[in-house]
């Protein structure tokens, strides 16, 4: 039996409306028929994502749906397609991010299209949320062995505990394991390298070029998906 | 009768109350809340018309958003419990609530009060950078050259990110000290414009309640003055501003309760997010003891309130408070800096929908308070279209052709907004007046508006 590819646009409108159990259902009927993990990542379930990032920019979707989308989007990845893809073979995951906001700081909105736009794109994601304590982001570097730490921070006065994570993972003799990156409104390019921090972006677009790149990866063509939200 | 202390009566009614994690909080109560609430209640943006005139909408979204705030109530992010409040409470909370405050002292105070749509009295008018992380080094004179205006009722200016060249930090001796700091310069600079009694809303230094707390002990932010005390986004407070809003009930310290909806975010779009500004109003009086309140949406992704969506917002909320009766000032915050004449007509626009829609003014904060490049000057034409819109009388329905207009005229500059230049390019430091360049790119606006009759 051929993977039935006309299930693609079934799943990607189902998607975009948020039926979770329907995309379910329909994600596993695709791989009944042949249909590879990779097949249905790449021409269903990201193409879906870019709708809803579309609809976003457009002021038809908000922040909720982007988060709700994201949520479907990990959710058919660990219940239905990781279980079958061998992680080094397949490719599906571009590379791991810790991310977070500092200590101190409640802002979480632009950390979380960053989160979002990392996972449309192929990152694994492990958000640990707002006013996250240096050694907890050590704790998350020791456990998860990320391939980058991604810090947001949006006032002057809380962006120099991205200072305090760096030297945290100094004194833990992490820093040399792992890459970072960091952004919020208070940052800038300037303060990124003050602190030693690798990258610094500023928006949720240029975040994933960045992570490409600390990855020796090339990014995907720019704006697709995109979104110019700050970090 | 007016309960006490009503920060810690919140504190009480909070750790008695539901826990509920953070992310169930923003996605079920909130966002899906809002959802439900916009259907209900048919409250809808229209983006054809940044001044909607329908005083039924306007009803709309004050009843949702009494429903909205008796439900959801405000999350204690400390704890991750809910403080909720029955209809009756919130009703008599607004009831008991002041229509007009006597703001700052002898006299140069200054009545703020509680406007209606089409209202032919001047709004109450704050001046500053409201926020705006500025170096100590241009404080006190870009602080004068507002509180030299005199079409300016109030200051309330940026926020001081480096003392002694230690970079400022949340809870840090530095937050206290750049507290004080900030309240000595604005203090010296509304005396040495002959106002030594302005109003001031201060420590916007205050990250933490610890700026507002120093200023408070040095006896720099007293009786007459306000505190800035944000809810937080969306529907949430903190023991940080609870503690701010007990210890200034009890020094007579107004409280300015900052509303800001994120609109595109947890708050939905317009619609949602104008239904959360009056719940987060009517909440911030039982949670904060809140004197007045600062109409604030912030747009998502472009931050400032020059946007059409926000300047529904700005005016559906103005419209709702004819139902409410309380002291709400809309914040202007454009998208470009001082320099850059699109500002002026970001100013204009969002002057002429929040004073035709019953609003008072604060800002006019350039480049969405990323920057401190503003001036008084910006702030002198925020202030005589506000008097010129209020004296026609104004209605929001016909407000809205002059607001279209003049979006035309700045539309462009939103995708990439410029940031206009430093305070000392744009003005004499020394006299603390305007140089020829921006006073005449006043002045060729100013014609402009004259032409279309919103000044003098």
């Amino acid at each position: 039996m051929g993977c039935r590819r006309e299930l693609f646009k079934e799943i990607i409108d189902s998607f975009v409306e948020f039926e979770g159990g329907e995309v379910k259902r329909l994600v596993g009927e695709a791989l009944e028929s042949g249909c590879g993990p990779h097949e249905v990542i790449e021409e269903a379930l990201r193409p879906a994502m870019r709708i809803v990032g579309e609809r976003f920019e457009r002021g038809e979707y908000f922040l909720p749906e982007l988060v709700e989308a994201g949520d479907l989007f990990n959710e058919v990845l660990e219940e239905l397609l990781l279980p079958l893809i061998e992680r080094e073979a397949s490719g599906s995951r571009v590379g791991r991010v810790v991310i977070g906001t500092v200590k101190g700081d409640l802002h979480d909105i632009g950390k979380n299209l960053v989160a979002t736009m990392l996972r449309v794109n192929g990152f694994e994601v492990i958000d640990l949320g707002v006013d996250v304590p240096p050694e907890r982001f050590v704790e998350a570097v020791e456990k998860y062995r990320p391939d980058i730490l991604g810090m947001s921070a949006l006032l002057t006065t809380t962006m120099l505990e991205m200072k305090n994570v760096i030297d945290a993972l100094k004194s833990a003799g992490l820093r040399d394991k792992v890459k970072v990156i960091v952004g919020g409104a208070a940052v800038d390019e300037d303060y990124a390298r003050e602190i030693g921090a690798d990258a610094y972006a500023e928006n949720a677009v240029e975040a994933v070029e960045k992570c490409f790149r600390l990855l020796g990866r090339e990014p995907p063509r720019r704006g697709k998906p995109s979104s110019g939200s700050p970090v | 009768m007016k309960p006490m202390l009503r920060p810690l009566l919140f504190e009480e009614r909070a750790r008695e109350g539901e826990y509920v994690d953070q992310k169930r909080f923003d996605m079920r109560h909130v966002s899906a809340r809002l959802r439900e609430l916009e259907r209900e209640y048919g409250v809808s943006y229209d983006p054809d018309c940044p001044v909607p005139g329908d005083p039924s909408l306007a009803k709309s979204v004050y009843e949702a958003g009494l429903v909205f705030a008796e439900e959801t109530g405000l999350l204690l992010v400390d704890e991750n419990r809910v403080a909720r409040f029955s209809g009756d409470e919130i009703r008599e909370a607004v009831r008991l609530a002041p229509r007009e405050l006597l703001l700052g002292r002898g006299r140069d105070a200054r009545r703020l009060r509680a406007r209606r749509p089409g209202d032919r009295d001047k709004p109450f008018i704050f001046a500053g950078l409201a926020g705006t992380p500025t170096p100590l080094e241009v404080f006190y004179a870009t602080a004068l050259s507002y509180a030299r205006e005199p079409l300016v009722d109030a200051i309330d200016h940026g926020s001081v990110n480096e003392v002694f060249g230690v970079k400022v930090k949340s809870g840090a001796p530095s937050e206290a000290l750049a507290g004080i700091e900030e309240l000595r310069a604005v203090r010296k600079a509304v005396e040495d414009a002959g106002r030594p009694g302005m109003h001031i809303l201060g420590a916007e230094s205050s990250v933490t309640a610890t700026a507002s707390l120093a200023a408070m002990a040095a006896g720099l932010l007293g009786e007459g003055d306000a505190q800035l005390l944000p809810i937080l986004n969306e529907m949430k407070t903190d023991y940080s501003q609870l503690t701010k809003a007990l210890v200034g009930a009890m020094r007579g310290v107004h409280g300015a309760a900052l509303i800001d909806p994120v609109v595109g975010g947890f708050a939905r779009g317009p619609a949602g997010s104008s239904i959360t500004a009056v719940a987060e109003t009517v909440l911030s009086l039982l949670a904060y003891d809140a004197s007045y309140f600062l109409i604030h949406p912030v747009h998502i992704t472009r931050q400032a309130t020059t946007t059409p969506e926000c300047l529904w917002v700005e005016a559906v909320v103005g419209q709702a408070n004819t139902s409410l009766g309380l002291p709400l000032v809309a914040d202007v915050w454009p998208a470009n800096g001082a320099g850059a004449p699109e500002l002026l007509y970001e100013v204009a626009a969002n002057t002429v929908a929040a004073v035709a829609s019953g609003l008072n003014l604060l800002g006019p904060t350039p480049t969405a308070g990323t920057a401190p490049h503003g001036t008084g000057l910006e702030a002198r034409l925020m202030a005589e279209v506000a008097v010129k819109t209020a004296r026609d009388g104004l209605k929001p329905g016909d407000a809205c052709e002059a607001v279209k207009e003049l979006y035309g005229r700045y539309r462009g500059s939103l995708e990439k907004p410029s940031p206009g230049k430093p305070f000392t390019e744009l003005y004499d430091a020394r006299r603390v007046a305007p140089r020829s360049e921006w006073l005449e790119a006043y002045r060729r606006v100013r014609a402009e508006l004259a032409d279309m009759g919103l000044v003098e």
